[in-house]
């Protein structure tokens, strides 16, 4: 009988939760209006939360920040760094209990399913936001219901970084930019043939999905997920190929197996001269500009398949929609999003800033490498591969793509795993 | 000692007398239990017949998450690595014995040094002791391939390859195990009367008999205790797999233990019906096991 009751009693509170399922970006609920409403005055009084996931990045969040405070004396901006790989979790958490940070940093996987589910503030009344300051492609990855519900905040595109000087022992001219797969096979063989008694492989192999998989399996005319979100392309002919192309390498000895980079990750292979060429973004500026090989690597555009490929991403701002801070927050927001802000954050060397014209402030404190290419790979890149549920299928991913790419097993059987417990996952995304 | 012809009414009167007390003694724990435990186990029983909404709410789907464990071929291979797992720890019991019975050998010299040694792994953190390991086990520059090719043997990826991932986990999580073995074998060990021995001895049993036909079947009683929580402990392995897989390595889809699955169900991927069914599997693995010790347990453990 006590049982019964409990359950009766549970399913009332299943029921009462399911009401607070909403729908579309900034519909509102929670108590707070789902309106923008005006911004601060420049002599508000208030404080905001700011939730961000990259220390690296801190120091040109705090400098944006204090210039924030010098046109908003009165507002108090108090900023939380929470690990990468614990951030979307706590996000979550925060987003069950309905408490949200007022302003926070959101990236492409994540970003429908907090902008369906009317999490997100829609910015398109935001004082000071113009979406024709930003590229388009960055734009539509941060857009739900044709309303913008985030501002990008920087942005990557990927490029073949190298390192000329193992090239040159090898006997391999540096890469021009026109490089096609083959090339890149051809080129990474002759350098791991040439220097294996060195440990030196031609690429480093690896699974990075944004950075090799992703435009290796667009450039072979495969998907990632289709464009009605509803199917997974890991099955995908031209997804395989790219599949194929990358284990090839590695049953030949020409790239390291996905053993060996688990316990050698590719970046350091690289930023340790291990390596002589690596497909990646324009990220590994700041980084590889502390590393030993600093002054013997550059980029060049990424090398191509049947058709362009490139992937583009970038963080946003977002806001909460149930905030209660939303003057201050919409203040805050709004500068964040300005030329100013972008500069800040490029002379900081944290990331090439998303606000167009502004590039040059991220080139000029990094001026050992050809950024430039990674601007120009922008105006063709694809999006980013999102559905509503992302994170869960890049779990998948995580899970299948070394045993893909890497073995045991066959590529195409294993693809064909992956894309069917992606599918369920897209099933079941409303 | 209560006959009903005996009285009823002192027996009556006795009731009363305690009347409130115990509750009062027990009901904190008890509330603690209700809140911490039973309340978890029927919450969790009552969600494994739900679907949850990413940010909180729950729909009734019935018998569907069952259905999908049924199907699902990542879980056999988890049970298979969890069973594996667990017999591989259990197997530290027997050398634990050895170890603590050597430990409390008499007139062993540096004794309390020996056992700080055999404790530290106890008071290491576990996701600290896994890093180390896992450099232990490195393939190029790990010490274990060194001394392997020092015999001329090329050794594998112990972390990276399917079935030797799970070997050197269930390697480490053997080694973790025995501080805690060796402290209550050794308190078993203390209890053990010395006449035995000495009997023995004028019996005309030598070291190792003493050892088969005194020590271990007066141990038998830890040695159940131990091999009881061992047990349970090498079920609910999650943080050492954690730890020691790392991201995006490529044995982890033929490495993840049960609970390995009902964390990146739960958290990573939201699913927290189909998690609460796998908790729900866990749950019942472990009682069934445990049921089966307490039945053979009667075999082989001496009670004085």
């Amino acid at each position: 009988m006590t049982s019964r009751r409990t359950l009766l009693g549970a399913a009332g509170v299943a029921a009462a939760g399911g009401a607070l399922a909403l729908s579309g970006c900034s519909s509102g609920g929670g108590g707070a209006s789902p309106e923008l409403g005006a911004m601060a005055a420049k002599n508000a009084k208030d404080s905001i939360s700011f939730q961000i996931w990259d220390a690296a990045q801190a120091p040109a969040m705090r400098q944006i920040i204090d210039a924030f405070h010098e046109d908003y004396p009165g507002i108090e901006v108090t900023m939380s760094i929470a690990a990468y790989a614990s951030y979307f979790e706590r996000l979550r958490i925060q987003a069950t209990g309905d408490d949200l940070p007022d302003v926070f940093w959101i990236n492409g996987p994540n970003f429908e399913l907090y902008a369906s589910h009317g999490l997100l503030q829609d910015l398109s009344d935001l004082e000071g936001f113009d979406p024709k300051n930003y590229p388009e492609n960055l734009i539509a990855l941060y857009t739900y219901d044709a309303k913008p519900c985030a501002i990008p905040k920087d942005f990557d595109t990927i490029g073949l970084w190298y390192n000329r000087e193992l090239l040159h022992r090898a006997g391999v001219d540096a890469p021009d930019g026109s490089w096609s797969w083959q090339q890149y096979r051809d080129a990474s063989e002759q350098v791991t043939r040439k220097l294996r008694s060195d440990r030196i492989w031609g690429n480093p192999g690896g699974i990075e999905t944004q950075a090799y998989i992703y435009p290796l399996a667009l450039q072979a005319g495969g998907f990632i997920v289709s464009e009605d979100k509803r199917t997974s392309g890991y099955d995908d002919p031209g997804t395989l190929e790219a599949f194929d192309f990358l284990r090839g390498m590695i049953d030949d000895g020409i790239a390291p197996d996905v053993r060996y980079t688990t316990e050698n990750p590719p970046q350091d292979l690289f930023s340790d001269g291990r390596a002589a060429l690596m497909t990646s973004g324009n990220w590994q500026a700041a980084v590889l500009q502390d590393s030993v090989v600093k002054e013997q690597i550059d980029a060049a555009p990424l090398i191509h398949g049947k058709q362009e490929g490139n992937v583009i991403h970038g963080i946003g701002y977002a806001m909460s929609a149930h905030g209660t801070h939303k003057p201050a927050a919409s203040a805050f927001l709004s500068f964040l999003g300005s030329e100013k802000a972008a500069r800040i954050q490029g002379a900081a060397g944290a990331a090439n800033p998303a606000f167009i014209g502004t590039n040059d402030s991220f080139f000029d404190a990094l001026p050992g490498f050809d950024l430039e290419l990674f601007v120009d790979a922008a105006e063709t890149a694809l999006p980013y591969p999102v559905s509503q549920n992302t994170s869960a299928w890049n779990q998948l991913e995580e899970l299948l793509l070394p045993k893909i790419v890497g073995g045991p097993g066959d590529v195409a059987e294993t693809a064909k795993d992956l894309a069917d417990r992606m599918d369920g996952v897209l099933a079941d995304e409303s | 000692m209560s006959h009903e012809t005996a009285a009823a009414a002192p027996r009556r009167r006795r009731r009363r007398a305690d009347g409130w007390w115990p509750l009062v003694f027990l009901g904190p724990l008890l509330i603690g239990i209700a809140v911490f435990y039973f309340w978890p186990i029927l919450a969790t029983v009552i969600n494994s017949f739900t679907v949850f909404g990413p940010f909180g709410g729950r729909t009734f789907n019935g018998l569907e998450n069952y259905a999908q464990l049924l199907q699902d071929s990542f879980i056999s291979r988890a049970v298979l690595n969890t069973l594996i797992y667990t017999v591989i720890v259990l197997c530290g019991i027997p050398l634990a014995v050895c170890i603590a019975s050597l430990l409390n050998q008499k007139g062993l010299r540096f004794a309390r040094f020996y056992q700080v040694l055999f404790f530290l792994p106890a008071v290491s953190m576990p996701v600290a002791v896994s890093l180390v390991w896992r450099m232990i086990f490195n393939k190029e520059f790990g010490l274990v391939n060194w001394a392997l090719s020092l015999v001329g043997i090329d050794g594998p990826y112990w972390v990276t390859a399917p079935w030797w991932s799970l070997l050197a986990i269930s390697i480490v999580g053997l080694w973790s195990s025995l501080p805690l073995a060796i402290i209550i074998l050794g308190a078993g060990l203390r209890g053990i009367p010395a006449e035995l021995y000495e009997a023995a001895q004028l019996d005309g049993a030598g070291t190792v008999r003493q050892f088969f036909s005194v020590t271990v079947p007066l141990l038998t009683p830890s040695i159940f205790f131990l091999s009881i929580i061992t047990a349970i402990n090498g079920f609910q392995l999650f943080d050492l797999l954690f730890a020691m897989m790392g991201q995006a390595n490529p044995a982890m889809a033929d490495t993840q233990s049960l609970v390995y699955l009902f964390y990146s169900e739960a958290f990573r991927q939201n699913n927290q019906g189909y998690a609460s069914v796998i908790a729900l599997l866990i749950l019942a693995i472990i009682g069934a096991f445990t049921l089966l010790q307490f039945r053979l347990q009667r075999r082989w453990v001496h009670y004085e």
